[in-house]
C-alpha cells in the first residue's frame, strides 16, 4: 500500500466509544519502563533495596502518581482504588513519631497541629500541607476571598523551579515508603496543578488520575464544609459555577499532561470494569485486580448517597450522611425559609434547579452530565421526592450521567474520559471482569500491528485499513486483542471502542498478557512495514541499509510465538508486495542496492506468507501475484483440520456518500482535483500531468490556454501536505504554479476537502507504480466525483475489465480526453460517478469486508457456531463468497441511475432568540435537522474554548445536537407541490436515519448499535477538527 | 470521508424594532429542554419605556453583527433567510424564499412554516414610533453604539458575501464574535433587592419610597423593571431588575447567576414585637387590662422570636460576609438626622456598578424625599402605645432577656428588664459581624430555643396556671391568633 498520508480522509478517527478497555486508551504513551520493572525476578528484592538507597538520596527512579479532584468528589475513594502493594501514599505510617515532633510539618503552611491532624484524619495526609514549595491553597475557601481567582492561587507550570522536585521530594519522602515503585500523592488541587507537577517531576515519571462528580451533587455534598464567610461559594449556583470553572481548567490542561485519566465518579464507582481498567493501567499489568488493595466492586453506595443529596435538597432539607436521611437545613443557609417550611424551600429549590438547567445544561453535557433526571424529580410532590430511590436498571442515568448519548461529551475530553460503553446495561457494571464486552464474543482474535513513526495526527492509509479491519471484527462479535509494536500509544492509532483490548509493555509482554488472558482462535498479523523500515534505514544514511537484518522482524517473532504456544489460525494482512515495491521506492536513490535489497526482502516476505495459514491482500492483483509465487498451502494438515488457508482480497473500504448528497453537474466548477501527499511517486505523476496532459487539454479546449487558468477545465488543484513547502524544488510543477495552471490548496480539513470533492468536476489520479491500492481513488469513488486514473490505479478496486465507471487512460492524450470529456458532458459525468459510487457501496464497503472476514472465520475454526434465527449460521458462506465483482459493475451502473432521493447532510437551523428558527425547523422533514435556536445559549458562562468547541460540535457532529426536530407525522410529510413546485422539491425527499447495514451474518442488538454508531459518526482527528473554526489569525478560505 | 458537511440555514430578523419588542414583551418561560415555547404569546398591555427598547435594540444589532462574524468563520455551506420574508407573511416572497431554502437543504418542507404574526401593540406604541422617527438622542446613541450608518439600518441581504468580505479584512475572529454574542448576557446588571421584615419591620414605608422611585426615576430613566413581592414568592431575575421583598425572603441562590445587590433592613426586635402586637390589636391598650396585655405581649414576643426574628437573625448571619449585601436599620432611615445619609448609602449600594448619570443618586434621594417624610410619619404613629407595651414586655424577665439577647445579636442596645428574685439575666451576645461565625452560630442556637419546649419546661416547673398555659399553647402552636377576651 502506498504510504500516502491520508489524514484528509479521516476515517481513522472512528467514534470514540470509550469502553472499559478504552480506559486504557486514555494513556497517551506507554510507560514501558515501569511495566518492565514490575516483573519480579530473583534479583527483585535486591533491586528494590538498591533503589531504596538511591531514592533516599535524591528523587530516584520512582514514578509519581498524583490523584486529584475537587473535595467531596471521591478522591479518597480514588486513592484507595489506585493503591497497591507497589504504591506508597503520604501517610503517618511512614513517619516516625519523633521525627514528626521534630519536623512539626504543620508549620510548613502555618497551620495548627490540631487542624493538620484533623484534616489528615478525614482525608489522609495531603501533599499540599507538608511542603512549602508552592503556596498552600484551599480552593473552596480561598477563591473569591480578597479577590483571588483560581489562577492567582495556583502555581503556573513555569513556576516550577529547577530544585522544586528535589525539595518537594525531600519534604514528602518522609511521609512515603520510598522503597515502593510508585509514590502516590493526593491533593484535591492537583486537579488544576497537573502542568506544574509534571514540569517539576518530569513528564516521564508522572501520572495523573482525576475524578469528577455531578456538579449539582458536588455542590450539595460540599455544602457542609461551606461557611458564610466562603464568599464565592455561598449558594448552590455559586458552587456549580465554581465546579465548571475548575473542570474547564482541568480539561484545558489535560492535553498538556503526558499521562492522565479523568473519571466520572458515578459510573466508575459501580463499574468493576472501569475500576479494573484503571488499576490495570496504573500497575501496567493484567493482574492488577490482585495487586490493588482496593476492593474492586460495584456497590452503589456512592450513587445512593448522591441521589439522596439531591432529593433532600429538592424537598427543602439537607442530607445527613451520618444518619443516612434528610434533616432540617442550617438556618443560615437558606434564611428566607424557616426550618418549619421545608415544602416552601423545596419548591424554591425546584425553581432554582430549572434555572440551573437552562443556564448550564449544555455546558454540563460537555462533561458527560445532565440535569434532566433531577428536574423530573421536581414534578413529584415534595414528600414523594424524599422517597425516590435508585432504580435497578438505570442508576447511572438517574444520577445525571450521560451514557446513552455519550457523543455529547465534550470532544476534547473524549480521549480522557472513561464513561460506560454505549448501550451498556447497569448489570454489566456489576459483572466481575473479565471478559469486558457486554455481548458474547464468538471468537478471540489477536491483531498484531507494527506502526512506524510517531506522527499521531497523520494516520497512514495502513492505519486506516487496520482500523477498518478491527472495526469489522468487532462488528462480527469478535473479541479483539490488539498488540502493537508502536512508536506511539495504540490509542492514538484509533480510539478503539467496544470489544477491543489494548495491552501495554513490550510486544512480548503484550503477547503474554493477551495469551494468558484467553485462548486465541485467530491471529491477524499485519505485514506492512518491511519496505518502510528499509527505506528509513536508507534515508538515515545507514551504510548497510540494503543488507538483510540479522534479527527477526516483529511480525516474524509473533508468528513464531503463536506457532509455539497456540493453535490459532494465523492470517497475514498485506498492504503491498514489498519486494516489488521496494525496488521502486528504494531505487530512486540507488537502483543497484535496491535490487540487492529486494532479493532478501522477497525471500523474507514469501517465507512469512508461507508460515501463516492465510494471506489477506489489499487487491485482487496482489493476490494474483502472490498466488503465482506462493506454493499451494491448502493441502497442509492444519488447513484440512482447523484453519482456512486461502489467499483472499480483503478490500480497502470507504464510507460512501448518499447519492442525493452529490452535487449535480450544473453546480460544480471546472477543474481537476488531485489529493495526495508529496512524495517521489506523486511528484512524478504530477509532473506528467502538468507537462504532458495539461498542454493537450489546452489544445483541445475551446478556451485554449485559458482553460488552464483557475476555473478552467484544465486547471489542477493540488491537495495534500508537502506541496506548498517544497514547491520551489519541484521544477515543472513550480513553473505550472507560477503560470497559474496549478493551485496548491495544501492540507485541508475534512469539511474543506469535502467541499472540494463536491464542487470540482473531476478527480485525477495518474498512478504509475504497480502494487497496493491507491486509497485516494477509493475516496474519490465513494465521494461521488468522477475519477480519471491510469490502469495501474484500478488495482485493488475490484473493477471488472472493460468497466466504464472509472475512466482510465494510460497515454496523455487519453487522459486529457477523459478529463475534458467528463467536465463537458453532464451525461458522461453522471454515469461516471454513479457507477463508481455504486461499485464502492457494494465492493469497497465495510459490509463486504465483513462478509469476507466472516467467511474466513467460519473456515478458520470449522466448528459449529451457535445458531440464531431460523437456524441460520452466524457466518453464512453462501452467495457472499460467490460474488464476482468482475462482472457486476456495469449492471450496477444501470440499476443506480434512478435517484434514491436520500440525503445524508445534516441540516442545522440556526438563529438568534426570537428569530423564528424553531418555526423553520418545524417545517423541515427529517430526523437530521438540528435546531440551534440560539447559538451558545446555555454556554454564556462557559470558557471561550468551551463555547467554540460547542459550536464546532453543533455544526459538524449531528449527533451532538441536543434539540433535534422529530420527524413529522405521515400527514405532515405530504408534499405541498402547490407551494414547492420546483425541480428540487417536486418529490418528497426525506432524510432517513442511518440504517444498520444488512449482512449475511446475524447481529446482536449491541453489535448493531455499535455498527450504527461507527457508520453514522466519525470525528475527524483533533487537529483537523480544530481548524474548522480557523485560528484567530488564520486566513479564511472563501472557495 | 467520514462525515458529510452540514448545511446551515441562519434565520434572521430584519425588522429590528419588531424583534426587540418581541424579546422585551414575550414571556421567556422555557421548558425542560431549554426551548421557550411560549414566545408566540405577546403581552400587549405592558407599558414599555423607550430606554429599554433602545437598550434592547442595541443588543439585537450587536448580536446580529456578532452572529454574522461568527458564521463567516465557519467554512460550511450556509444560507441566510429573513424571518419577515420567509416565515411571517403569506406572499410570493415567502414562496420564493421557501423554495430557495428547500433547494439549498434538499430537504422537503411543509407549506406552513410560520410564526403567528405578532401583534406588537403596546400602550405606548405611538410614543415609541415617534421617538424613533424623530432624531432622538436614543436613536443617535443607538446608531453610534451599533457603529451603523443610517443607511444600513435595514436588513443587509448580503449575509454571506458581506461576512466573507469582512473576514477577508482579518476582522473576523471566532472567539471575539462568540464573546460578543454572549457579552450581553454576561453583562446583565446585578439585580437590586430590598428586603424588610413585614409592615412592622418597616416594609410599608420602604415600599412607598421605592414605588415612587421606580415610577418617577428608575424605570423612565434606566428602564429598571420593578417588582414587589410578599411571603415566599421571589422575583424572576430574567424579567425583574429591582425586587422589593416585603418579608425579606431573599433566596440568594436564585439571583446568584445574575448577581445581586441586596439591602436588608432590620428593626429593633423589641420594637418589632410591640409593633406587631399593636398592629394586630390596634386599640389593645385601651381595651384590655394590664394582665391580659401582659400575657398578650409575651405570647406575641414568643411568636415573633420564633419566626420573624429568627429569620432575621439567620439572614444577618448568612450575609455577614456577603459583599453583595448591605445591612441597614430602619430606624436610621426614618430618623430625621440620619435618613438622608442612610438613603444615599442604600441607593448608592443598590446601583453599585451600574453606569448612571452624574449625581443620579442625589437625584434619587431628592425624589425619595417627596414620600419619605410621610412614610416616616406613619412609622412614628402609635409611639405612646408601643412605649406602654414595651414596658410590659420588660416586666416579663424571661421573655425580656430573650429579646435583649436578640437585640445584642442584631447590634441593638439591649433593653433593661425588670429583675425578679431567682431570675438572672444572661450577658448579651456580641453581634455576628464582630465575632467568629462559630461563636455566632452558638449564639443562635441559644436563642433558637423552641417556644413550645420552653413552655413545656415551664409547665413542668409549674410557673403558670393551666388556663394561661393552654392559651399560650394555642398561640405558640399557631392554631389561631391570640384573641383577647374582653376584660370582665
Amino acid at each position: 500500500m502506498r504510504v500516502a498520508r491520508v489524514e484528509l480522509a479521516s476515517a481513522l478517527a472512528v467514534a470514540a466509544i470509550v469502553t472499559v478497555v478504552a480506559a486504557l486508551a486514555v494513556v497517551r504513551t506507554r510507560h514501558a519502563a515501569l511495566g518492565a520493572t514490575q516483573h519480579q525476578g530473583p534479583a527483585y528484592t535486591h533491586l528494590h533495596a538498591a533503589r531504596h538507597l538511591a531514592a533516599a538520596a535524591s528523587p530516584g527512579s520512582q514514578a509519581f502518581l498524583f490523584v486529584g479532584g475537587l473535595q467531596r468528589s471521591g478522591t479518597t475513594w480514588l486513592e484507595a482504588l489506585v493503591s497497591s502493594s507497589e504504591t506508597s501514599a503520604l501517610s503517618f505510617e511512614n513517619m516516625d513519631l519523633g521525627e514528626y515532633v521534630r519536623l512539626q510539618p504543620w508549620r510548613l503552611q502555618n497551620h495548627t497541629q490540631s487542624y493538620f491532624e484533623m484534616v489528615a484524619r478525614v482525608g489522609g495526609v495531603e501533599g499540599k500541607f507538608v511542603q512549602d514549595v508552592y503556596p498552600y491553597t484551599y480552593l473552596v475557601r480561598d477563591v473569591g476571598r480578597d479577590g483571588h481567582t483560581i489562577d492567582s492561587l495556583l502555581p503556573a507550570s513555569q513556576a516550577a523551579a529547577p530544585d522544586a522536585a528535589a525539595r518537594l521530594f525531600k519534604q514528602w519522602s518522609v511521609w512515603w515508603d520510598t522503597s515502593k515503585q510508585v509514590l502516590l500523592e493526593k491533593t484535591p488541587e492537583n486537579l488544576v496543578m497537573g502542568p506544574f507537577l509534571q514540569s517539576a517531576f518530569g513528564a516521564h515519571r508522572t501520572r495523573f488520575v482525576f475524578v469528577m462528580r455531578h456538579p449539582l451533587v458536588w455542590a450539595l455534598a460540599i455544602e457542609k464544609w461551606i461557611f458564610p464567610e466562603f464568599g464565592a461559594l455561598r449558594s448552590v449556583e455559586d458552587r456549580i459555577a465554581f465546579w465548571f470553572d475548575c473542570m474547564s481548567r482541568a480539561a484545558s490542561q489535560l492535553p498538556q499532561l503526558r499521562d492522565a485519566i479523568l473519571l466520572q465518579l458515578e459510573p466508575a464507582s459501580v463499574s468493576a470494569d472501569v475500576q479494573l481498567a484503571v488499576a490495570r493501567h496504573i500497575f501496567c499489568r493484567d493482574d492488577a485486580a490482585n495487586r490493588s488493595t482496593a476492593r474492586i466492586d460495584g456497590s452503589s453506595g456512592i450513587l445512593s448517597s448522591s441521589l439522596a443529596y439531591v432529593t433532600c435538597w429538592l424537598s427543602g432539607q439537607e442530607f445527613r450522611a451520618s444518619a443516612r436521611r434528610c434533616g432540617p437545613r442550617k438556618s443560615y443557609r437558606d434564611p428566607a425559609f424557616s426550618a418549619s417550611k421545608p415544602d416552601r424551600l423545596g419548591i424554591e429549590n425546584g425553581w432554582r434547579l430549572h434555572q440551573i438547567m437552562v443556564q448550564r445544561e449544555v455546558q454540563a453535557n460537555q462533561y458527560g452530565y445532565t440535569f434532566k433526571p433531577f428536574l423530573k424529580l421536581t414534578k413529584l410532590p415534595v414528600g414523594a421526592v424524599q422517597r425516590v430511590r435508585l432504580n435497578a436498571v438505570d442508576q447511572v442515568q438517574q444520577l445525571g450521567v450521560v451514557t446513552n448519548n455519550w457523543l455529547r461529551v465534550r470532544s476534547s475530553l473524549r480521549p480522557y474520559l472513561v464513561v460506560p460503553p454505549p448501550g451498556a446495561k447497569v448489570n454489566s457494571f456489576h459483572t466481575p471482569p473479565p471478559p469486558p464486552p457486554a455481548f458474547p464474543a464468538t471468537k478471540h482474535v489477536l491483531v498484531v500491528y507494527h506502526k512506524m513513526g510517531s506522527d499521531k495526527e497523520k494516520p497512514t492509509g495502513m492505519d486506516m485499513r487496520m482500523d477498518q479491519i478491527v472495526g469489522s471484527l468487532v462488528a462480527l462479535q469478535m473479541r479483539v486483542h490488539f498488540l502493537c509494536q508502536c512508536d506511539v500509544d495504540p490509542s492514538q492509532l484509533s480510539p478503539f471502542g467496544y470489544g477491543v483490548a489494548i495491552y501495554f509493555g513490550t510486544l512480548e509482554q503484550q503477547y503474554n498478557q493477551a495469551t494468558s488472558a484467553t485462548r486465541i482462535d485467530v491471529a491477524y498479523v499485519f505485514f506492512t512495514t518491511l519496505t518502510m523500515s528499509v527505506h528509513q534505514r536508507q534515508l538515515s544514511s545507514e551504510r548497510d541499509w540494503y543488507l538483510e537484518p540479522a534479527e527477526p522482524l516483529p511480525e516474524e517473532r509473533v508468528v513464531s510465538w503463536l506457532r509455539k504456544s497456540t493453535d490459532a489460525c494465523i492470517a497475514a494482512v498485506a498492504d503491498d508486495i514489498h519486494y516489488l515495491r521496494a525496488a521502486e521506492v528504494l531505487g530512486h536513490l540507488d537502483a543497484e542496492r535496491a535490487a540487492q535489497a529486494s532479493i532478501w526482502i522477497r525471500r523474507r516476505e514469501l517465507a512469512f506468507h508461507e508460515s501463516v495459514h492465510s494471506v489477506l491482500t489489499v487487491s485482487l492483483e496482489d493476490a494474483a501475484s502472490l498466488r503465482s509465487v506462493l506454493p499451494l498451502v491448502t493441502a497442509a494438515p492444519d488447513c484440512r483440520k482447523r484453519c482456512s488457508c486461502s489467499l483472499l482480497w480483503v478490500p480497502y473500504t470507504h464510507e460512501a456518500v448518499q447519492e442525493n448528497a452529490v452535487q449535480p453537474f450544473s453546480q460544480r466548477s471546472d477543474g481537476m482535483l488531485y489529493v495526495g501527499g508529496m512524495h517521489g511517486l506523486a511528484v512524478k505523476a504530477m509532473q506528467w500531468l502538468v507537462q504532458d496532459v495539461q498542454p493537450l487539454i489546452a489544445r483541445s479546449s475551446p478556451n485554449g490556454k485559458a482553460a488552464l487558468q483557475s476555473g478552467g477545465t484544465g486547471h489542477l488543484y493540488l491537495v495534500g501536505p508537502g506541496w506548498e513547502s517544497h514547491v520551489n524544488e519541484l521544477g515543472a510543477i513550480n513553473r505550472a504554479v507560477q503560470l497559474g495552471h496549478v493551485t496548491i490548496l495544501g492540507t485541508l480539513t475534512d469539511v474543506q476537502l469535502n467541499r472540494q470533492l463536491s464542487q470540482l468536476k473531476v478527480f485525477v489520479a495518474p498512478v504509475f507504480n504497480g502494487t497496493g491500492i491507491a486509497t485516494k481513488n477509493v475516496m474519490a469513488m465513494s465521494s461521488g466525483i468522477p475519477l480519471v486514473t491510469t490502469p495501474v490505479g484500478l488495482q485493488g478496486l475490484g473493477l471488472p475489465t472493460g468497466q466504464t465507471a472509472v475512466l482510465t487512460a494510460d497515454t496523455p492524450e487519453d487522459f486529457a480526453r477523459s478529463a475534458l470529456g467528463v467536465q463537458t458532458s453532464p451525461e458522461h459525468f453522471e454515469a461516471s460517478w454513479r457507477g463508481a459510487l455504486a461499485h464502492t457501496k457494494q465492493y469497497l464497503s465495510a459490509q463486504h469486508q465483513e462478509d469476507v472476514l466472516c467467511g474466513l472465520m467460519k473456515l478458520a475454526r470449522r466448528e459449529t457456531v451457535p445458531r440464531r434465527r431460523e437456524d441460520a449460521p452466524i457466518c453464512s458462506f453462501g452467495s457472499s463468497h460467490g460474488r464476482t465483482p468482475l462482472t457486476t459493475a456495469g449492471a450496477v451502473v444501470q440499476s443506480t441511475i434512478a435517484p434514491s432521493g436520500n440525503s445524508s447532510s445534516a441540516v442545522v437551523v440556526l438563529g438568534l432568540g426570537g428569530s423564528g428558527a424553531p418555526a423553520l425547523a418545524k417545517s423541515l422533514q427529517g430526523s437530521r435537522v438540528c435546531l440551534v435556536p440560539e447559538p451558545l445559549k446555555g454556554m454564556e458562562r462557559a470558557s471561550m474554548a468551551a463555547q467554540l468547541d460547542h459550536l464546532r460540535s453543533l455544526l459538524l457532529e449531528p449527533a451532538y445536537c441536543a434539540v433535534r426536530h422529530l420527524p413529522l407525522s405521515p400527514s405532515q410529510r405530504s408534499c405541498h407541490t402547490s407551494l414547492l413546485a420546483s425541480p428540487h422539491t417536486a418529490r418528497c425527499l426525506e432524510i432517513p436515519p442511518p440504517a444498520p447495514r444488512s449482512s449475511r451474518c446475524t447481529w446482536t442488538a449491541e453489535s448493531l448499535r455499535y455498527r450504527a454508531l461507527r457508520s453514522s459518526w466519525r470525528p475527524p482527528p483533533p487537529t483537523q477538527r480544530s481548524s474548522i473554526l480557523p485560528r484567530e489569525s488564520a486566513p479564511l478560505s472563501t472557495s | 470521508m467520514s462525515t458529510t458537511a452540514s448545511r446551515v440555514v441562519v434565520v434572521r430578523r430584519c425588522n429590528t424594532i419588531s424583534w426587540a419588542l418581541q424579546l422585551l414583551l414575550v414571556p421567556q418561560s422555557c421548558d425542560d429542554t431549554g426551548a421557550c415555547a411560549d414566545r408566540d404569546k405577546v403581552d400587549s398591555s405592558r407599558y414599555l419605556p423607550p430606554a429599554r427598547l433602545v437598550a434592547k435594540l442595541g443588543e439585537c444589532r450587536e448580536n446580529e453583527a456578532s452572529l454574522r462574524s461568527l458564521m463567516a468563520t465557519v467554512q460550511l455551506p450556509q444560507l441566510s433567510i429573513s424571518f419577515e420574508t420567509t416565515l411571517q407573511f403569506q406572499n410570493e416572497h415567502r414562496v420564493h424564499s421557501m423554495q430557495q431554502v428547500s433547494a439549498f437543504l434538499r430537504v422537503p418542507m411543509t407549506n406552513s412554516p410560520s410564526m403567528p404574526e405578532a401583534d406588537w401593540r403596546v400602550p405606548n406604541m405611538l410614543e415609541l414610533q415617534d421617538h424613533f422617527a424623530s432624531e432622538s438622542i436614543e436613536r443617535q446613541q443607538l446608531i453610534t453604539r451599533s457603529k451603523l450608518s443610517d443607511t444600513k439600518w435595514s436588513c443587509d441581504t448580503r449575509w454571506d458575501a458581506a461576512g466573507q468580505a469582512a473576514c477577508n479584512d482579518g476582522r473576523c475572529v471566532a472567539s471575539a464574535a462568540a464573546a460578543s454574542l454572549t457579552a450581553n448576557i454576561a453583562s446583565v446588571q446585578p439585580l437590586m433587592a430590598i428586603g424588610a421584615h413585614s409592615v412592622e419591620g418597616g416594609s410599608a414605608a420602604l415600599f412607598k419610597v421605592f414605588v415612587h422611585l421606580c415610577k418617577a426615576v428608575l424605570t423612565p430613566k434606566l428602564g429598571v423593571r420593578c417588582a414587589y413581592r410578599s411571603a415566599y414568592e421571589g422575583c424572576d431575575p430574567a424579567s425583574v431588575d429591582l425586587c422589593f421583598l416585603h418579608d425579606a425572603r431573599f433566596s440568594e441562590g436564585r439571583y446568584s447567576s445574575r448577581g445581586y445587590r441586596y439591602v436588608h433592613v432590620r428593626r429593633d426586635p423589641a420594637d418589632l414585637i410591640v409593633r406587631s402586637f399593636a398592629r394586630e390589636y390596634p386599640n389593645a391598650t385601651h381595651t384590655f387590662n394590664s394582665s391580659a396585655l401582659l400575657e398578650g405581649v409575651e405570647a406575641q414576643a414568643r411568636r415573633v422570636l420564633a419566626e420573624g426574628l429568627h429569620e432575621m437573625a439567620a439572614a444577618i448571619e448568612s450575609h455577614a460576609a456577603d459583599r453583595s449585601a448591605l445591612l441597614l436599620r430602619i430606624e436610621d432611615l426614618t430618623s430625621p438626622t440620619s435618613a438622608n445619609a442612610t438613603l444615599t448609602k442604600l441607593l448608592g449600594f443598590l446601583l453599585g456598578p451600574r453606569a448612571v448619570p452624574h449625581n443620579f443618586v442625589e437625584e434619587l434621594v431628592a425624589s425619595a424625599w417627596k414620600v419619605m417624610a410621610g412614610a416616616a410619619r406613619s412609622e412614628e404613629a402609635g409611639a405612646v402605645q408601643r412605649a406602654h407595651l414595651l414596658k410590659l414586655l420588660q416586666k416579663r424577665p424571661l421573655k425580656c432577656s430573650h429579646v435583649a439577647r436578640m437585640q445584642s445579636l442584631l447590634d441593638y442596645p439591649p433593653m433593661k428588664c425588670v429583675e425578679r428574685a431567682g431570675v438572672q439575666q444572661k450577658p448579651p451576645q456580641r453581634h455576628p459581624a464582630a465575632g467568629s461565625a462559630a461563636g455566632h452560630r452558638r449564639g443562635l442556637r441559644q436563642t433558637s430555643d423552641t417556644p413550645l419546649g420552653s413552655l413545656l419546661r415551664r409547665q413542668r416547673r409549674g410557673q403558670r396556671s393551666a388556663t394561661a398555659l393552654t392559651l399560650h399553647a394555642r398561640v405558640l402552636m399557631g392554631s389561631a391568633r391570640f384573641r383577647f377576651a374582653p376584660a370582665s
